[in-house]
C-alpha cells in the first residue's frame, strides 16, 4: 500500500488513524537501529528502585528517602518556645492537626537561610516520639531511580551535611548533571534532636 | 484450655473473676456497716459465679474455696451467722486471694496455686467453720427483714454498680484516644473554614441577581429608544434559569455546611466527654483502705462518699489518687481520737471522714472532712518558730488560715511521733503541689474539737481550658483564666521605676512588674501607648507585662513534645480555633520566677555582671529541683542564709547553668525529668571545669541504698527533705562552703 492509498483509506470506524499509524511503512534506518539495540547485551543494569524526595534548600539540592518522609505540607507559623528555641530548633507549627517541632536544616547544616515563599513546604520526618517538620525551599517531587545511580559520599568530609549524608545521587539521566547528598532520615533526626538537649 | 471468640477461657474468668471480686470488696464493707439481707444476696451471687467459672476451667481448689464463702454468707443471709467484723475480715482476705488469681496470666496459675496453697486451705478451713457464736458485736439481722429478703430474692435488689448494669466496654489506648480528640478538633477547624465557600456561593447568587437586574434595565432602555428588546428574551430565561440554580444550590451548600459543622463539634464534644469518667473510679478503693486502717488503729470510723456520679477527666482523676489516699490516712491517723476519746469530749465514739466532689463554677471541688480533734493553730504557731520559718512576732500576728498554711511546706509536719501510717508529714506539700501540676489549689479548714475539712479544687478537665491569649514578642501565649487575678490595661505613662523596679499603681496598691518577652527569653516588650498587664498572685499581686491582648479562647490542651523536657514558664501547648499553635504559660511557675525577680530587685544578667564586679563576692549556690515549691523553700533558705541562689528546673538546665560558671556549690533533687540528680552528679564530676563544685543531694528517698546511689555518684553530702526542718541542711551548705561572705 502507499502512502498515497493509506491516506485515503476511509475513516469509518473511527479506528482509521491509529491504523494508518499501525501500517505506516517503517524506515530502513529504524529497523537497523531496533536491531542493533535488541541484539545488543542487556546495558547496564540500574538495580532496584529508590524513591526519593527530592527538596531544595538554601541553594542546594537534597534528597530523602521518600518511604521515611511522612508528609509534605505548605508552611504554616512557628511559635517559639521560650528558653528552648535556638537557632536550630524553631519551634512548634500545627502540621496537620499535630503539634509538631520544627528543625532549621539550613542552620545545622550551615546552609544559605531557608526562604520562605508561597512554595516553602514543610517535610516531615522521623518515628512517632522524634518528629521533625523541616522547612524546606521547593520539594521537586519523587523520583524512582536505580541502584547504580548511588554512589558513596567522599571520604574526605568536608561540611556538616556529609555527617548526614549516606550516599550521592545522579538525579538527572546527565552524566554530567551535579550530584545530590542523600540525607539520611535517623542521622538528620539526631543532628537536630541536639539542639533540644 | 479452648479459645473462645478470640480471648483463651482463663482470660475470660480473670475478667469475671475481676469483677466479682470488685463487687464482694464494696459489699463487704457495706455489710459490716448496715447488714441488711438484701445486701448479702449479691455477695452470694458473686461467690457462686466465681465458683461456677473456676469450675469451668478446672481450678478445684479455687472451686471449694469459693464455695466456703458462698456458704459463709448464705449463713448470714440466712441469719445462722452474723456479719462481725472477724468474719467480714475472713471473707475481705478471701476476696484478695481471688482478686489476685485476676492478676496473673493463664501461665503462672500452677505457681500461684503453690505459692497460695496454705492460704486457701487455711482460710478454707476458717470460713467453712460455722463462727464461734460468742463473737457477737453486732446484732443479728432482724427477723422480719430476713423473711422478706427470703422471699422476694430479686434483681431489683442489686446494687447499681453491679457489673451487668454497665455498657459494654472496650480498652482504647489513651494515646489513641488523643490522637482521635486531635483529628476531631481538626475536623472542627476544618467545618469553619467551609464558612468561606458558603460565603462565595452567596456572592454568587447576589451578582447572578444583579445581572439579572442589568438585563432588565437594558430591555427598558431598548425599549424606550424603539429597539425590538424580544433578541434578549433567550439570555434573560437563561438568566432566570442561572439564578434558580444558584439559589437552589446555595441552600445545599448551606444545609451541608451546617450539618457538617453539626456533626464536628457533636463529634468533637463526644470524644472530648470519652475522657471523662465518674468520680467513683477514684473513691471505688477507698472504703476498704479506710476500714483497715481504722481496725489496725483501734479506731471506729464511717467513710461517706458524696458525688460519685460527677464527671471529671481521666487525666485529672488518676492524679486526685495518691492525694485523696494521703489526706485520708492523715485525717485516720492525726484527726481522729480513739472511741473512749471522742466519748470522753461527748462526741460518738465511731467518728465520720466524708469525701464530697462536686461542680461548681466550671471547677471540681472535692472536700475530705473529718470529725476529729481538729488541728491546734497555736501548735503549729510553735512549730513554725522551731523550725525558724518565721519570727515569733510575725507568727503571732499571723490568722489561724495563714498559720496553716505552713501545713503545706516540704517536710513541716506537728505530728510528734513518726507514724507507719501517714509518715513524718512529708504528704501534705505534695498534695499542694500536685494540685498546682493540675492548675488547682489545696486549702485546709480546721476548728479545734470540731474537725478539719481540706479543700481541692481543681479544673473538670486538663482538656480543655479557658485562657486569655496575649501577644508577646510575636507568639501567643494562653494564660488560664482561673489563675488571673485582674488583666488591665493602663497609660504607659504610669509605670514608674523604683530602686530599678518597673511598678504600676492598682487599686490602692503598688504592683511589681516584670517585662514577659525577658522572662520568656524572647526580646523585649515594646512599651505601646497603653500596657497590658497580666495581674497574676493571690495574697500578692504580680504584673505581666504583655505587647498586646488577643482574646479569650477555650483552648484544648495538648503535652508539650517530650523531648524539650519541662520548659520554663509553659505547662502545654494547644491549637487555636484558627489552626494557630498557642503556649499554655504555667503560671505558678511564672510566679515563682517573678517573685525572685522582684524579692531580689534585679534580673538575673544585672545580678551576673553585679557579682562579676564586686571584689567581696557571695557564695553562689545552684538548687536544681523540678518542684517549685521545693525551690522555693530551699531558695528562701539559703537567701535567709546569706547566699545568692540560682534555681533551675531539672538536671539538664542545671548542667546549664553549673557550666556557665560561677557556682560554689549544687543543690539537687533525685527525681526529675530529664536528668535525674544522680546523673547531674555523674555528669559534673565527669566535667573537668565543674568537677570540684561541692554537691549536696537533697531528696525524699531516706533508704541507705538510694543514700548510696547520691553518694557513689560522687556527692558531697546525702540529706532527706527533713533536713529543712532542723538545721542539718544549713550546717551542712557552711561545712561544705563556708558563711556566704567571701
Amino acid at each position: 500500500m502507499s502512502d498515497h492509498e493509506l491516506a485515503s483509506t476511509k475513516d469509518t470506524d473511527g479506528f482509521g488513524r491509529m491504523r494508518e499509524l499501525l501500517a505506516r511503512p517503517i524506515d530502513p534506518s529504524v529497523v537497523a537501529a531496533n536491531t542493533r539495540n535488541i541484539a545488543q547485551p542487556e546495558p547496564a543494569h540500574e538495580g532496584t528502585l529508590r524513591s526519593l524526595l527530592i527538596f531544595q534548600l538554601g541553594g542546594e539540592r537534597f534528597a530523602l528517602e521518600a518511604s521515611e518522609s511522612h508528609r509534605v505540607v505548605a508552611v504554616t507559623t512557628v511559635r517559639r518556645v521560650p528558653h528552648r528555641t535556638n537557632a536550630v530548633f524553631a519551634g512548634l507549627a500545627n502540621v496537620a492537626g499535630e503539634l509538631t517541632a520544627v528543625g532549621r536544616l539550613d542552620h545545622a547544616l550551615g546552609l544559605a537561610e531557608f526562604q520562605p515563599s508561597g512554595q516553602a513546604r514543610f517535610v516531615v520526618i522521623g518515628a512517632a516520639q522524634d518528629r521533625w517538620a523541616i522547612p524546606v525551599d521547593l520539594v521537586e517531587g519523587v523520583l524512582r531511580l536505580g541502584e547504580a545511580r548511588f554512589q558513596s559520599p567522599p571520604a574526605t568530609v568536608a561540611r556538616a551535611a556529609d555527617g548526614c549524608a549516606i550516599a550521592l545521587v545522579r538525579v538527572d539521566a546527565n552524566a554530567n548533571a551535579s550530584l545530590v547528598a542523600l540525607l539520611d532520615t535517623a542521622r538528620v533526626c539526631t543532628m537536630l534532636g541536639r539542639s533540644l538537649r | 484450655m479452648s479459645d473462645l471468640g478470640g480471648f483463651s477461657l482463663y482470660e475470660l474468668f480473670r475478667g469475671e473473676a475481676e469483677q466479682h471480686a470488685a463487687t464482694l470488696s464494696a459489699g463487704l464493707i457495706k455489710l459490716e456497716q448496715s447488714a441488711s439481707p438484701s445486701d448479702i444476696e449479691p455477695l452470694m451471687r458473686a461467690a457462686h459465679s466465681i465458683k461456677g467459672a473456676a469450675k469451668v476451667i478446672g481450678l478445684e481448689r479455687v472451686v471449694e474455696f469459693a464455695h466456703g464463702m458462698e456458704d459463709t454468707l448464705v449463713a448470714m443471709q440466712q441469719g445462722r451467722e452474723s456479719p462481725t467484723a472477724s468474719r467480714i475480715d475472713q471473707l475481705l482476705r478471701a476476696t484478695d486471694v481471688l482478686a489476685s488469681l485476676a492478676t496473673i496470666s493463664e501461665s503462672q496459675v500452677p505457681e500461684w496455686m503453690q505459692a497460695h496453697a496454705s492460704v486457701l486451705a487455711e482460710l478454707g478451713a476458717a470460713l467453712s467453720k460455722p463462727a464461734e457464736s460468742v463473737e457477737l458485736e453486732r446484732p443479728a439481722i432482724a427477723a422480719p427483714q430476713r423473711a422478706a429478703a427470703i422471699a422476694a430474692p430479686t434483681a431489683a435488689s442489686a446494687p447499681p454498680t453491679e457489673p451487668q448494669a454497665r455498657g459494654s466496654a472496650v480498652r482504647v489506648t489513651a494515646e489513641k484516644l488523643d490522637r482521635l480528640l486531635q483529628l476531631a478538633g481538626e475536623m472542627m477547624l476544618e467545618s469553619r473554614r467551609m464558612e468561606v465557600v458558603r460565603r462565595q456561593s452567596g456572592a454568587l447568587k447576589s451578582r447572578v441577581i444583579e445581572m439579572e437586574d442589568e438585563l432588565d434595565r437594558l430591555r427598558t432602555v431598548m425599549r424606550q429608544q424603539g429597539i425590538d428588546a424580544s433578541t434578549l428574551a433567550p439570555l434573560r430565561r437563561m438568566v432566570q434559569r442561572t439564578r434558580t440554580e444558584v439559589a437552589l444550590q446555595t441552600v445545599t451548600v448551606d444545609e451541608s455546611i451546617r450539618r457538617g459543622e453539626e456533626t464536628a463539634n457533636s463529634l468533637y464534644h463526644e470524644v472530648l466527654s470519652s475522657r471523662m469518667r465518674p468520680f467513683a473510679d477514684v473513691t471505688g478503693a477507698l472504703p476498704r483502705t479506710v476500714r483497715d486502717l481504722a481496725r489496725a488503729l483501734g479506731k471506729e470510723v464511717r467513710l461517706e462518699i458524696d458525688g460519685e456520679t460527677v464527671q471529671v477527666d481521666r487525666d485529672i482523676l488518676a492524679r486526685l489518687e495518691a492525694p485523696l489516699n494521703h489526706l485520708l490516712r492523715n485525717a485516720l491517723d492525726h484527726g481522729m481520737e480513739m472511741p473512749d476519746e471522742r466519748r470522753a469530749a461527748g462526741k460518738p465514739s465511731s467518728g465520720v471522714l466524708r469525701v464530697a466532689a462536686r461542680h461548681e463554677a466550671g471547677m471540681l471541688r472535692i472536700r475530705v472532712g473529718d470529725d476529729g480533734r481538729g488541728i491546734l493553730a497555736n501548735r503549729v504557731r510553735e512549730s513554725v518558730v522551731r523550725k525558724s520559718l518565721a519570727s515569733a512576732e510575725m507568727v503571732a500576728t499571723m490568722s489561724t488560715q495563714e498559720v496553716l498554711e505552713f501545713l503545706f511546706l516540704p517536710g513541716f509536719s506537728t505530728a510528734s511521733s513518726v507514724t507507719e501510717l501517714s509518715g513524718r508529714g512529708v504528704g501534705l506539700d505534695v498534695v499542694q503541689s500536685t494540685m498546682r501540676e493540675v492548675g488547682g489549689s489545696v486549702r485546709v479548714e480546721s476548728v479545734p474539737g470540731t474537725g478539719t475539712v481540706f479543700e481541692l479544687e481543681l479544673p473538670i478537665t486538663v482538656s480543655v481550658v479557658r485562657a486569655l491569649l496575649t501577644e508577646v514578642s510575636g507568639e501567643t501565649f494562653a494564660f488560664p483564666l482561673a489563675r488571673i487575678e485582674r488583666v488591665v490595661q493602663i497609660p504607659a505613662s504610669e509605670l514608674t521605676t523604683i530602686e530599678g523596679r518597673l511598678q504600676f499603681p492598682l487599686d490602692t496598691r503598688s504592683v511589681g512588674l516584670v517585662d514577659a518577652a525577658t522572662l520568656f527569653e524572647l526580646g523585649t516588650v515594646d512599651l505601646r501607648e497603653r500596657a497590658s498587664i497580666v495581674v497574676l498572685g493571690g495574697e500578692d499581686w504580680y504584673g505581666f507585662l504583655v505587647d498586646d491582648f488577643v482574646g479569650e479562647e477555650d483552648l484544648v490542651v495538648r503535652t508539650l513534645d517530650a523531648r524539650l523536657g519541662k520548659v520554663p514558664h509553659v505547662s502545654a501547648a494547644a491549637i487555636r480555633e484558627d489552626g494557630e499553635p498557642a503556649l499554655i504559660v504555667d503560671s505558678e511557675d511564672i510566679l515563682s520566677s517573678m517573685r525572685q525577680q522582684l524579692t531580689e530587685g534585679r534580673s538575673p544578667a544585672a545580678k551576673r555582671r553585679a557579682i562579676s564586679t564586686l571584689s567581696a563576692r557571695r557564695k553562689r549556690v545552684l538548687v536544681v529541683d523540678d518542684s517549685a515549691t521545693v525551690r522555693e523553700v530551699e531558695r528562701q533558705l539559703l537567701v535567709r542564709l546569706g547566699y545568692e541562689v540560682e534555681t533551675a528546673n531539672d538536671g539538664v538546665d542545671g548542667l546549664y547553668a553549673l557550666r556557665g560558671g560561677g557556682f560554689d556549690l549544687l543543690v539537687s533533687d533525685v527525681d526529675m525529668p530529664r536528668m535525674t540528680g544522680i546523673e547531674l552528679t555523674r555528669t559534673v564530676r565527669a566535667d573537668v571545669a565543674i568537677a570540684s563544685t561541692p554537691i549536696i543531694i537533697v531528696s525524699y528517698k531516706d533508704r541507705e541504698e538510694d543514700r548510696l546511689a547520691g553518694m557513689h555518684a560522687g556527692a558531697n553530702a546525702y540529706l532527706t527533705k527533713g533536713a529543712f526542718e532542723d538545721q542539718s541542711f544549713a550546717a551542712m551548705v557552711r561545712d561544705l562552703i563556708g558563711e556566704a561572705e567571701a
